[in-house]
Formats: C-alpha cells, sequence, structure tokens
C-alpha cells in the first residue's frame, strides 16, 4: 500500500513538473538593454495639497524627510506583442503581485501585469493612504485603511491605469495592463531578460510613464537567446 | 450710537500693513535670489501650488447676513497660489498670493519656517500665516472643503462692530441681523459688524509647532485678534492663540483651541467709557473651541464646538455665542461623494429693557441666532479637479416677519494643482 502511494506521489509530481519542462525547452529568451537618451525622472515637486498640509497648524512640515528616498534609475517595462493572433500562451505565474504604500511612495513606482491579474494594495505607512485611479482601463478608490492592510483590484482591461493618494498629492504610481504575458523591467543599468517566450515573430516594446519606445521587430527561436537593443524615449 | 473712529490712526495702521507685507515680500525675494545664487549649501526644493475656482450662487428673494438675495445669480472667482521654498534642512520660506473677483492678489500668507529639531517634531513659524485654531481652518480652501459653504462660525458677519462701539443694550439690539450690511436694520452700523474669522484669520507673529508621540500643537503670538484681522494688523496688539490635537487612534483627532486678543480698531476706548484706566487692549474677543474628526474607508465626519465672547466698552456683560458644526462625507467611487453639514450659532441673551422688538422679553439674545444645513455633492472630474453642486437651508430665529426665504443653491467649479 505504501508503495502504490509513493507511485502515485512520483507520478503526480512527474505530471507537474513534466509540461514546465518541455515548455522551456520549446520556448525562447530575448535578452538586451534599454538605452536611455534622457534623464526620464518624473517630477512631483508641484502640490497644492502637500503645502495645504504644510500650512496646517496641527501637522506642520514634519514627516517630510521620510521623501527624501535615494533616487533610483527608472524601471521600464519591456514586453512582447506577437505578430501573430493565435501564439501559444505560457502558464500564468502570479496570480496576484503588490504595490506597496511605503514612506509615502507607492512600491513599485511602474508596475506591469497580465490582464485579469489582482493587485493587492499594501500600507505600510503608520498613516492614511487613500488609493484611487479615475483610469479608463480602471476606475476605483480604496478608502482610508491602517498599516498593515491591504485592499485589492483586479485588472481586467488592458490600458494604462495612473494611481493616485487623495490624501498625498505627491505620491503616484503606473500600472501597465497588458494583454500579454511576456513583460519584464529593467534592471539598474538598464538589461533585461524576457524567458519562456514561444518560436515566433514578434514586436519588442519599451515603455515608462509618458514615453513609448518604437518597437523593434525581434525573431524567438526555440532554445536560443536573441539580443535584441532599445533606444529610449 | 457714536460712531467715532479714529482715521489717521486706520490710515497709519494700514500705510504700516503695505509696507510690513513689501517689506515681507522682499526678504522672500531676497531668500529666493540668495538660495538660487548657491548660498544654499545643499539642492534647493520649491514647491508651487495653485487652486482656481468659480462658485455660481442662486440666492433666495431675501438679503440676510446668510445669503446676498436677490433674483440674479452672482458668480464669485477666486485664484490662489502656494509657494514653499526649501532653502536648506532647517530653513524654508512659504507664502500664499490670493486674488478674489480679479482683484490685485494680495499676500495673504508670508514668512520662513525654520525646524528647531527633527525629533522631537518643533518648528518656529515667523511672519503672517493661517492661525491655529480648529479643524476647518486647515481645509478652508476650495480643495479641500467638501461642500461649497463654511460653517457659520466661519463665515457669519454678526452685528458687532470694531469700529463703532454700541454704547447700550439697546443700540446692540437694534442692529441684529444687520452686521453684513444684508438684513433688517437701516442703521449707520450696516456692514460694520465682524465676523468671528475676519479673512481666514491670517494673522502675524510668531508661532510654533510641535509634535510628541500622538499629540500636535500649535501657539502663536500675534498682533491681531482673529476677528479684526480682516482690514488691519495692530503692531501693538498682543494675540495669544494655540491648538492642541490628541489622536488616540488612527483616523481618530481630538483638538482643543484657545485664542484671546484685543479685537476694537480704535484707542480712543477709554475717553468714551469715561475709565481712563481702562484700555482699548482691555477689551478682548476670546475664542475657546474643542473639535474632533475621524476618518475610515470612504467616510470622513467632523464635529466642532466653539465659545466666543467679546468684551466692550459700555456693556456690563461679555457679549458670547456658542457654535457647533458637524459634517460629513462619504465616497461612493472614484468620481462620487456626498456631504452634509450642519451648523448653529446661538447668541448669549443681553437685558432688553426697553423692548426693542415690542415681544415683551426683558432679554434677547445679541444677535439674531442662525442655524444652517448644507446638502450636496462633489464629481471629481479630474484627479486635480471638482465640480460641486449644494444647496443651503437657512433658519434665522425671531427675526421680524418670520424666518426669510434664504436658502442658497450654488455650483462650484474648483482645480487645483
Amino acid at each position: 500500500m505504501q508503495n502504490t502511494c509513493s507511485l502515485l506521489g512520483a507520478l503526480l509530481s512527474l505530471s507537474f513538473f513534466l509540461p514546465a519542462t518541455l515548455w522551456s525547452q520549446a520556448t525562447g529568451t530575448v535578452e538586451g538593454r534599454v538605452a536611455l537618451t534622457q534623464n526620464l525622472r518624473e517630477s512631483s515637486e508641484i502640490a497644492s495639497r502637500q503645502i495645504i498640509r504644510q500650512y496646517s497648524v496641527t501637522s506642520g512640515k514634519f514627516g517630510d524627510a521620510i521623501n527624501d528616498a535615494v533616487e533610483t534609475p527608472p524601471a521600464i517595462v519591456v514586453y512582447l506583442k506577437s505578430n501573430s493572433a493565435t501564439s501559444p500562451v505560457a502558464p500564468r505565474s502570479q496570480p496576484y503581485v503588490i504595490m506597496d504604500q511605503k514612506n509615502e511612495r507607492f512600491v513599485p513606482h511602474v508596475l506591469a501585469i497580465e490582464r485579469n491579474t489582482e493587485v493587492r494594495f499594501l500600507n505600510s505607512d503608520s498613516i492614511y493612504h487613500n488609493v484611487f485611479s479615475l483610469s479608463q482601463a480602471k476606475s476605483f478608490d480604496l478608502g482610508r485603511y491602517p498599516q498593515g492592510k491591504f485592499r485589492a483590484v483586479k485588472f481586467d482591461k488592458a490600458g494604462l491605469v495612473k494611481v493616485y493618494c487623495d490624501i498625498h498629492t505627491h505620491m503616484s504610481a503606473y500600472i501597465l495592463v497588458l494583454d500579454t504575458p511576456y513583460f519584464a523591467m529593467t534592471n539598474d543599468d538598464g538589461t533585461f531578460s524576457l524567458a519562456g517566450v514561444p518560436p515566433g515573430e514578434y514586436q519588442l516594446f519599451a515603455w515608462y510613464g509618458r514615453w513609448q519606445s518604437r518597437p523593434i521587430s525581434v525573431k524567438i527561436n526555440a532554445a536560443q537567446v536573441t539580443i535584441a537593443e532599445l533606444t529610449f524615449p | 450710537m457714536n460712531a467715532f473712529q479714529d482715521q489717521k490712526t486706520i490710515k497709519n495702521q494700514r500705510v504700516f500693513d503695505r509696507i510690513s507685507t513689501r517689506i515681507c515680500a522682499a526678504a522672500l525675494v531676497l531668500v529666493l535670489l540668495l538660495a538660487g545664487t548657491g548660498f544654499a549649501q545643499r539642492a534647493s526644493k520649491i514647491i508651487i501650488g495653485g487652486i482656481a475656482s468659480t462658485t455660481a450662487w442662486l440666492p433666495g428673494d431675501a438679503a440676510t447676513p446668510l445669503s446676498s438675495g436677490g433674483t440674479y445669480p452672482t458668480l464669485n472667482n477666486r485664484f490662489i497660489l502656494l509657494f514653499d521654498f526649501e532653502i536648506d534642512e532647517a530653513l524654508s520660506a512659504f507664502a500664499s498670493l490670493e486674488s478674489y473677483q480679479g482683484n490685485s492678489p494680495v499676500f495673504y500668507a508670508i514668512g520662513l519656517n525654520w525646524r528647531l529639531s527633527k525629533s522631537p517634531d518643533l518648528l518656529l513659524r515667523a511672519g503672517k500665516f493661517p492661525a491655529p485654531f480648529g479643524n476647518f481652518l486647515p481645509r478652508r480652501y476650495d480643495s479641500e472643503n467638501a461642500l461649497i459653504g463654511r460653517p457659520l462660525a466661519y463665515f457669519y458677519q454678526h452685528n458687532l462692530s470694531a469700529t463703532v462701539v454700541p454704547e447700550s443694550y439697546d443700540e446692540l439690539l437694534q442692529t441684529r441681523g444687520s452686521g453684513s450690511g444684508n438684513g433688517y436694520s437701516n442703521t449707520q452700523q450696516n456692514g460694520e459688524g465682524m465676523r468671528f474669522f475676519g479673512r481666514e484669520a491670517y494673522i502675524s507673529g510668531l508661532q510654533l509647532l510641535g509634535q510628541m508621540n500622538r499629540l500636535r500643537y500649535g501657539i502663536a503670538v500675534t498682533n491681531g485678534a482673529f476677528s479684526t484681522s480682516a482690514n488691519t494688523n495692530h503692531s501693538d496688539r498682543f494675540n495669544i492663540a494655540g491648538h492642541v490635537q490628541y489622536m488616540p487612534m488612527l483616523g481618530l483627532q481630538i483638538g482643543a483651541s484657545f485664542s484671546s486678543g484685543a479685537y476694537l480698531e480704535t484707542d480712543e476706548a477709554s475717553y468714551q467709557t469715561g475709565y481712563s484706566y481702562k484700555k482699548t487692549e482691555d477689551y478682548r474677543q476670546t475664542l475657546v473651541g474643542a473639535d474632533l474628526s475621524y476618518s475610515a474607508g470612504h467616510l470622513e465626519l467632523w464635529g466642532e464646538f466653539l465659545r466666543n465672547s467679546y468684551g466692550s466698552p459700555y456693556l456690563i456683560d461679555k457679549l458670547g455665542t456658542n457654535s457647533w458644526s458637524a459634517e460629513a462625507k462619504y465616497k461612493i467611487n472614484a468620481r462620487i461623494y456626498l456631504a452634509g453639514r450642519w451648523s448653529t450659532l446661538l447668541f448669549d441673551n443681553v437685558p432688553d429693557e426697553n423692548d426693542v422688538d415690542s415681544d415683551g422679553a426683558t432679554r434677547e439674545s445679541w444677535d439674531y441666532d442662525v442655524s444652517q444645513l448644507e446638502l450636496g455633492f462633489g464629481y471629481r472630474i479630474h484627479r486635480n479637479g471638482y465640480a460641486k453642486l449644494t444647496h443651503r437651508l437657512n433658519r434665522t430665529h425671531d427675526a421680524p416677519n418670520g424666518d426669510p426665504a434664504d436658502d442658497v443653491t450654488a455650483l462650484q467649479l474648483v482645480v487645483f494643482f
């Protein structure tokens, strides 16, 4: 009996891992670098509510120090769109992702997700935030909730969703909802890697805020690495 | 009514105000230039904000202190520019430039902030700044105010004047309901009445702001009582004001406020009363307040109580007023919210020995008691813009000929950046 159970367990494990292994062998990778031609830093130095808070008798000008976070290079979204209407789709690996609110900033500032992914907006600050968006792709207002709690939103329509805090005007973030599972964020040096892409002809895009690169055509071959360079913006 | 005014003193005072405002403006420009030329030790940061609003008022027929009255709608435009310039880690300059109805912009606030300590937070502010009081003043801007109107205590113009001192209770009672110039009496006091908070209670002086754990506080020593700061900023007056706020839990704030200062604009009070040892500064406006606010989810609540009293040279009793307000805002979704506010002003009774209103009562409130319910909703047009529509139900108690038809409907567009 014990042997039968072990055998069944082994078969179940095999049935779970085999398709993924076969999938990875049947797919290719695109790697490369996004070269920046100018500073993409987004300014948020215009904010009447921020000043009003400073005037406020009981808020004073406190808490500003937490905004002095070290600036990092922008994380740019790189994604592929298939030229074929019926390209195979990779298994979804993340049912939800987290966008944190920490030190009066959204972390990450830019988030790329596949359509129908749930985003959990976590509040890691000891103060209230009020996440909202008026974007066509998704309009929502999550209200105020305390530290350690989150509210979830499922993004069922592709497009750009601009996210703000109704209390802190200087807080903003972008969520790029994509119809493709093949996307990645660039590293600090601008490099990226997109693995598990089925062979075929694709258009490669780079996106950050209001900037969008011209797409370049790439051909993905099974078990091969394709190198691509994008100049941005 | 003895309408004495020391015009020369007031004129000199206004000249002084203009000069001091220009000195402050010049100091701000100098600070900006110094910072811009590398004087500052680190990268400076400037924050600019703006609020523009236009409001259409559709008043009822009757002109009262609660409504201008008339058949036609009126339009009010306001534009505000806010500046905050961080010179270095400790020092920053601030300014608020406001224009109303296209008039020349005026510096409502201008001055310097000096951070004395980060832990505990301690900030010293010098210049002209909004008064530290209550929980409505910090959200008085159209971009922050859920409705279009304000609680009665923040805009009602009562019949007591800073320049025309009533010599008897009869004189005061005869001007009830006439403080704004709209109303029930044709006496010379029409339009001479004061607000409890004149011109948003921007006052000049020094302010200390601090925070210790769940306690926040602000205390200011300034040169003008809240009522009289609309037109003057007396250099020789002394006013003390403060607000303390305790936050027992996230979203809940309990506050207490205090202010006391001379409010009369004339220096001749001692001659008029015959009490030569009494000075104008002895007649004070004293305000005591308690406030409460709570927010969670899509709901925000505010409540405030104010007790105001004036000393007046010829009157034995202090002229007191109690005020309450309660306000709620609820967001239905990302674009639409509902809001409502109830507020009331109850004036203390004073002797009415000659029965000025012929109702047989021997004591009357020194101005008509009023109450207001404002209901409305807001629509978020854009991240930085709202459209609001509200209706105010105004009630004046014991007014001659009953409650006047002075309800007001208003539509407001506000954009901010």
